[in-house]
């Protein structure tokens, strides 16, 4: 009982150095892939190549004033950036990150939790993480940050129906809502090969979720200066700010345990290829976002009502449908 | 239908794609340039200089001919009679603040004196730094840095002159090589 106590605590503190750095370092790969596909460098200054660019940056974050605006609400505004940070890193606790595998005569799991919900749990949790956001747009008691928040809340609304239905194809092929019986499913065929449609709904559903571009209407710097978190400065901005790039690296890990076949690969270890995997997931994200200009509100609500839901819905029917005859149809 | 089709497939997206991504492997046009000096092309015009003859006198016959051409009428000359009869310059100065840098100068002269240097980086604390004379604008040293890449960047303070060398060993640190007095 002790043992596996000791054994859970370090998994998580793992974890969460590992977390907090990669989150810290997906800023450095952001800027310095977003600077190159402009033919720029990125950083250079701080360290070789610019590599301690995020820790100066965190340096500076934390030494910062922490400034409390006069007329906010004063406990929800200090809430917000928590419930959207924790909200944030609990969802890693099902994530899979590997198969199992034997240390010092004992095997261990790679993940902190192996709940048989663990699909709902992180849908639920990405949701709750939204209300940090909507909190932080009243509190702060400031227009831009009001209209940020709103944005955001009808952009959740939006993509959340399209990215659960986008999920729900996966969890029929493997038949259930574990993550790691999920993976191990696509042992055979990762499910992105019978589940395409929903790969691509999932991708962008989940750049929305996070409100990145081309979907960043939530902090459009040219119209609300930063949205949600204008009023927010020091320690409190950089919880949000490591929230966002958690839940991007979130959704990438979702997206590669439901159809990049998680942790399957040929001759590499196991975690070896669900780190590659997500930093494939996570340069699309950053292809995109050098790329594509951003939406129009309007554009957005009819993207997620006209065109994603409808086919999300039609391609859930499509795979209950063919599994329902393959699975049973022969009595 | 075509039309459909691309709407279906997203090709517009997949083209931009295309495009970010080609640039992606393109190599970055960043100029390091404190660091690295920039390529100077030959026929850039940078700080004046005056060529000197084999004596080391200028070769400057004070014929007014810059002056008169000069659309900026930044250059400023005082010459006297010597005792043989010909003409000395006692004053030759260029205000390299009001110089547009367009090298009239140099086309006008008929001696082949003045000439459009390669340098660009001369600077001064004071505006009256920059009114530079003869000597400034006949110096070897100055002349000889004009270009080179081990020049770190010059600047004019009280009448010196200062070279900065780049320490090639050490990048971070600065030599300062050559101060000429050219009051």
């Amino acid at each position: 009982m002790v043992v596996t106590t000791i054994v859970l605590v370090i998994k998580i503190v793992i974890i969460l150095i590992v977390l907090m750095l990669s989150v810290a370092y997906l800023t450095y790969v952001e800027r310095k892939v977003v600077g190159h596909m402009q033919q720029r460098l990125g950083p250079m200054h701080v360290g070789w190549k610019g590599l301690l660019q995020p820790i100066a940056d965190g340096v500076k974050l934390i030494s910062k004033e922490d400034i409390l605006p006069s007329m906010v609400d004063k406990p929800v505004y200090i809430i917000a950036p928590i419930i959207s940070f924790v909200c944030t890193m609990s969802a890693f606790a099902v994530i899979p990150f590997a198969g199992k595998f034997m240390l010092f005569g004992t095997s261990i799991q790679p993940y902190i939790a192996d709940i048989n919900i663990a699909v709902l749990y992180f849908l639920a949790l990405s949701s709750v993480g939204g209300y940090g956001i909507i909190m932080a747009g009243w509190a702060s008691n400031s227009k831009y940050a009001l209209l940020g928040s709103l944005r955001s809340s009808a952009q959740m609304i939006s993509y959340e129906t399209a990215m659960g239905f986008a999920i729900v194809g996966p969890v029929l092929l493997a038949g259930s809502l574990n993550l790691r019986e999920i993976v191990e499913a696509q042992k055979q065929l990762w499910f992105i090969i019978p589940q395409f449609v929903a790969f691509v709904i999932y991708i962008i559903a989940a750049v929305a979720e996070t409100n990145r571009v081309p979907f960043n209407l939530v902090e459009a710097e040219s119209e609300l200066v930063a949205g949600f978190h204008v009023e927010y400065a020091s320690m409190k901005f950089a919880l949000f700010f490591l929230a966002e790039y958690a839940a991007m690296i979130l959704v990438a890990c979702v997206a590669t345990v439901l159809f990049l076949g998680g942790w399957h690969g040929p001759f590499l270890p196991d975690i070896v290829w669900f780190i590659i995997k997500v930093l494939f997931v996570l340069f699309i994200y950053l292809w995109l976002e050098s790329t594509l200009p951003r939406l129009r509100f309007d554009q957005l609500m009819a993207l997620g009502w006209k065109i994603l839901i409808p086919i999300s819905i039609a391609n859930v029917l499509v795979t209950s449908v063919v599994v329902y005859i393959v699975r049973y149809g022969s009595n | 239908m075509k039309n459909i089709f691309n709407t279906i497939l997203f090709t517009d997206i997949f083209q931009g794609l295309g495009i970010t991504l080609k640039h992606f492997f393109k190599k970055p046009v960043t100029e390091m340039y404190p660091y690295r000096k920039p390529v100077i092309y030959p026929r850039f015009r940078g700080v004046h200089y005056i060529k000197t003859n084999e004596e080391g006198e200028t070769k400057c016959v004070g014929c007014y001919l810059c002056q008169a051409v000069c659309p900026s009428d930044c250059i400023h000359i005082e010459t006297d009679c010597g005792p043989n009869g010909e003409r000395l310059v006692n004053k030759y100065l260029i205000d390299l603040e009001r110089c547009i840098y367009c090298g009239f100068c140099e086309e006008a002269c008929p001696v082949d004196a003045i000439h459009m240097g390669r340098s660009y980086d001369v600077v001064a604390r004071d505006r009256d730094d920059y009114v530079v004379n003869m000597k400034f604008l006949t110096h070897n040293i100055r002349r000889s840095c004009r270009g080179t890449s081990s020049v770190l960047y010059t600047f004019i303070h009280n009448n010196y002159f200062f070279i900065i060398y780049d320490n090639q060993e050490k990048s971070c640190s600065f030599n300062i090589m050559d101060v000429v007095n050219f009051f």
